[in-house]
C-alpha cells in the first residue's frame, strides 16, 4: 500500500516537473516566415524564409532586382542578425559616432562557418546572437541567393542584408519574429511518454529484490 | 555455502588505509554519503537537460553545452585518474536508476548474454557514439546533446525498472569500458582484506543488509582483483560487519603493472581509445579541411558520412594494428602467443590513452572555460560582449599538453617493462620491451605533433 502511494507521488512529481520544464518555453510561438521586400537605392531586395523563422538553423533566400526589375547577378551577399533591442542601440551608437570594437565579439562567427558578410562591429548590449550565414547565388537562377541563418533565441530580430554591387556596399534591414522551435518539446514529450510507459509496465510487474548470484569462486 | 578466500592483498592495492583517518571513515560510512553529492549532481543534470533542449539553440550560448562538453567531459578522465570510478557513484543516471528501481523495480536477473558480451556492447556503443558525434554534430548541437542524454536516461529507466541493481552501469553504459580502463590507472583503490574475509560468513558487502543495499555494480570485494568496476559508493564499507574494507592511495598506473586476469576486450578498447583521441584531435585541426578535400578527391564523393567514416575507421585500426604488429614481433622473442601478448601489453596503452585524453580535453577546458560563466550569466541577462573564454594562453595549454603526453608515454613504457618483467626473464624482458617501446613512442609522437597544431573550439 505504501509502495502504491509512493508510486503515485513519483508519477505526480514527474508530471509536475515536466510541466515546470515545458510551460515557460511554450509561450512565444509566432514566427513570420513569408518574407518581406525592401527598396534600397533603387534595388528591390526580398528576403524569404523556407519556413517560418524559428530558433536554430533557418534556410532562406535573398532575391535582388535592379531598378529595371532585372535580377542582379554576382552580388556579394551576406547576412547578419541581432536582437531588435541591440540593433536600436547600435543605431543610436552609429548616430552618436561612438567607437566600435572589432569582429571578435560576434558570437557564432568563429571556426568552421563560412561567412560572406563584412566585418561587423561589436555592439554594446549585444547578448546572445549567434548567427552563421552562408549565402551563395543559385546556379542558373540570376539574382537568387540562398543561405542559412541560425537564431539562438526566440524573439524579435533584425536581419541585416549586405550586398555589394559594382563595388558599392548596400544594406537592407528586415525585422523578423523568431518563434521557439517546437521540435525540442516534441522530443521531450516523446521521451517522457516512453519513460512513463516503461515505468507503468514495470509497476504492473513489481516484485521483491532477489539476491544476485555471487561472483567469484563459490564452492 | 562457503566461499573461498582470494589470495592475500594484491600488490596493486597495497598502501596506507585512508579509512584510518576518522574523518574520511565517518564521511564514507555516513548515511549522507554519497547522496549529499548525488542529489546536487542530479539537480545540475536537470538544469543541463533543460538548457540543452529548451535553452539557446546554438552551442556557443548554451549553458548545458558548456557544462557538459567544456566542464564535465574534460573532468571525467581527471576524476578517473585521481578518484577511480567515483564519478559513477554520483552519476545522475545511476541516481535515476536507483530511484526508478526503488518504486517499480522488477529486479530481474541480468541476462546471461550481457554478462558475457556486455563489454563488447560497451566498446561498440562508445565507438558508435563518438562516430555519431562527428557525423550528426552531437556536441555542436544542444538538442543533439539533449537527445543523447535522454536516450541514456531511457536506458537507465528501463534498466532500473526491469533489472536488478545498476545493470545499465555495469553492462551497458558507453563510458563503462573507458571508465574501467582508466580506473585501473587511477590513484584511489577500494578493496577488502582477504585475511578478514576468509572468516566471513555473511557476504553482506555483496548481498546488502536491511539498511544498505549490496554492491550496485555486482562486485564482490572479497574476490575483487581490480578497480575497474568499483565505483567507491561506500555500500560495502557500510555493510561489512568485520571492518575488512580498505581505501588506499597508490601511484598512478600501479594496477596495470600486473593485471590479474587481462581481458582482450579491455586491451582492444585501450587501442581503440587511442585511435579515437587521434581522430578527435585531427578533426578539430585547421588541416582537417585540407585532409577532407584530399579524401573527397580520392573517394570521389563529398559525402561527409563516407569520408569521415573512412577516417574514423583508419584512426581506430591504426593503433590496433600497431599493437598487433608489436605483439607479433614480441612473439619472436618471448614464446608467448600473439593473443597473450596483445592482451597483456594492450593494457600498457592505457597510460598514454589517459594522458592524451586529458591533454585533448584540457584545451577545451582551459581555452573555453569562461564560457561556463558567460553562458550562466546570460541566463540572468548579463551579456559577455564577446569576451575571451580562455582561462590561460594557448602556449601554456600546449606546454601542459606536452607534459601530460610525456608523462603518459613514460607511464606506458614503465607498464610495458613491468608486464614483461612479470612474465619473462633476463634478456627476453628487453627483447619483448623493444617493439612495444617503439609502439608507445610512435603514438606519443603522433599526439605531440597533433597538439602543436592550432585546434578549433567546441563552443
Amino acid at each position: 500500500m505504501a509502495q502504491i502511494t509512493r508510486l503515485k507521488w513519483l508519477i505526480c512529481g514527474s508530471v509536475i516537473s515536466l510541466l515546470i520544464l515545458i510551460l515557460p518555453g511554450t509561450a512565444p510561438a509566432h514566427g513570420v516566415g513569408e518574407g518581406a521586400t525592401v527598396k534600397v537605392d533603387g534595388y528591390q531586395v526580398s528576403l524569404v524564409f523556407a519556413e517560418p523563422a524559428k530558433t536554430g538553423g533557418n534556410p532562406l533566400h535573398v532575391h535582388i532586382l535592379n531598378g529595371a526589375g532585372m535580377p542582379v547577378r554576382d552580388a556579394q551577399v551576406g547576412i547578419s542578425a541581432m536582437p531588435i533591442e541591440d540593433w536600436r542601440q547600435h543605431q543610436k551608437s552609429m548616430e552618436s559616432g561612438a567607437p566600435m570594437g572589432g569582429m571578435q565579439g560576434m558570437h557564432g562567427m568563429n571556426h568552421g562557418s563560412v561567412n560572406t558578410m563584412p566585418d561587423m562591429p561589436d555592439m554594446p548590449g549585444m547578448g546572445a546572437m549567434p548567427t552563421a550565414v552562408t549565402s551563395n547565388e543559385l546556379p542558373g537562377m540570376g539574382g537568387d541567393y540562398v543561405g542559412a541563418v541560425t537564431f539562438a533565441a526566440a524573439g524579435h530580430w533584425i536581419l541585416n542584408t549586405h550586398f555589394s554591387i559594382n563595388g558599392r556596399m548596400l544594406n537592407a534591414a528586415f525585422p523578423v519574429d523568431v518563434a521557439k522551435d517546437s521540435t525540442s518539446f516534441a522530443i521531450l514529450a516523446g521521451f517522457a511518454v516512453l519513460n512513463a510507459l516503461i515505468i507503468w509496465v514495470a509497476s504492473q510487474n513489481k516484485r521483491k529484490a532477489v539476491i544476485a548470484e555471487i561472483p567469484g569462486e563459490v564452492v | 555455502m562457503t566461499v573461498q578466500s582470494s589470495n592475500p592483498t594484491p600488490s596493486c592495492f597495497a598502501g596506507d588505509n585512508l579509512l584510518k583517518n576518522k574523518w574520511i571513515d565517518r564521511f564514507l560510512r555516513s548515511r549522507w554519503y554519497p547522496g549529499i553529492i548525488q542529489w546536487p549532481t542530479l539537480f545540475i543534470f536537470m538544469v543541463i537537460m533543460f538548457q540543452l533542449l529548451l535553452g539557446p539553440a546554438t552551442a556557443h550560448d548554451n549553458l548545458g553545452t558548456a557544462l557538459t562538453w567544456v566542464l564535465w567531459w574534460p573532468l571525467i578522465p581527471i576524476i578517473f585518474l585521481f578518484l577511480g570510478r567515483f564519478w559513477c557513484a554520483i552519476c545522475p543516471f545511476a541516481t535515476i536508476n536507483d530511484l526508478v528501481q526503488k518504486f517499480v523495480g522488477n529486479n530481474r536477473p541480468v541476462p546471461r548474454f550481457l554478462k558475457k558480451y556486455g563489454i563488447w556492447i560497451i566498446d561498440a556503443s562508445f565507438i558508435f557514439i563518438t562516430w555519431s558525434d562527428h557525423v550528426w554534430g552531437v556536441v555542436a548541437n544542444p538538442v543533439g546533446s539533449g537527445i543523447l542524454l535522454l536516450t541514456l536516461t531511457t536506458g537507465v529507466v528501463a534498466s532500473g525498472a526491469f533489472f536488478e541493481r545498476r545493470m545499465f552501469c555495469r553492462h551497458l553504459c558507453f563510458l563503462g569500458g573507458l571508465a574501467g580502463n582508466y580506473a585501473q590507472a587511477g590513484m584511489l583503490s577500494l578493496h577488502a582484506t582477504p585475511e578478514i574475509c576468509a572468516k566471513c560468513t555473511t557476504a553482506s558487502c555483496y548481498k546488502g543488509t536491511e539498511t544498505v543495499p549490496g554492491c550496485p555494480i555486482f562486485e564482490f570485494p572479497r574476490t575483487m582483483s581490480s578497480s575497474a568496476n568499483c565505483v567507491l559508493c561506500g555500500d560495502c564499507l557500510k555493510n561489512c560487519p568485520n571492518g575488512s574494507i580498505q581505501l588506499t592511495l597508490r601511484p598512478p598506473t600501479k594496477e596495470l603493472w600486473f593485471v590479474h586476469k587481462p581481458k582482450v576486450e579491455a586491451a582492444f578498447l585501450a587501442a581503440v581509445i587511442m585511435g579515437i583521441v587521434l581522430v578527435q584531435n585531427l578533426t578539430m585541426l585547421d588541416v582537417w579541411g585540407s585532409a577532407l578535400s584530399w579524401l573527397e578527391s580520392v573517394t570521389g564523393t563529398t559525402s561527409y558520412y563516407v569520408n569521415f567514416s573512412i577516417t574514423f575507421l583508419v584512426a581506430i585500426i591504426l593503433p590496433v594494428s600497431l599493437l598487433g604488429w608489436a605483439s607479433f614481433v614480441a612473439t619472436k622473442y618471448n614464446n608467448a602467443s600473439f593473443a597473450d601478448n596483445f592482451t597483456r601489453f594492450g593494457y600498457a596503452i592505457i597510460a598514454l590513452d589517459l594522458s592524451a585524453h586529458i591533454a585533448h580535453n584540457l584545451f577545451h577546458m582551459l581555452a573555453e572555460g569562461k564560457s561556463i560563466v558567460y553562458t550562466g550569466l546570460a541566463l540572468f541577462g548579463v551579456p559577455s560582449h564577446g569576451a575571451s573564454a580562455a582561462l590561460v594562453s594557448t602556449p601554456v595549454i600546449q606546454m601542459l599538453q606536452f607534459g601530460l603526453v610525456g608523462f603518459g608515454f613514460l607511464g606506458s613504457l614503465y607498464i610495458v617493462y613491468r608486464i614483461a618483467d612479470t612474465y619473462h626473464q633476463d634478456e627476453v624482458v628487453w627483447a619483448t620491451f623493444k617493439p612495444y617501446a617503439i609502439l608507445m613512442g610512435g603514438l606519443g609522437i603522433l599526439n605531440i605533433v597533433l597538439f602543436t597544431l592550432p585546434m578549433s573550439m567546441r563552443m
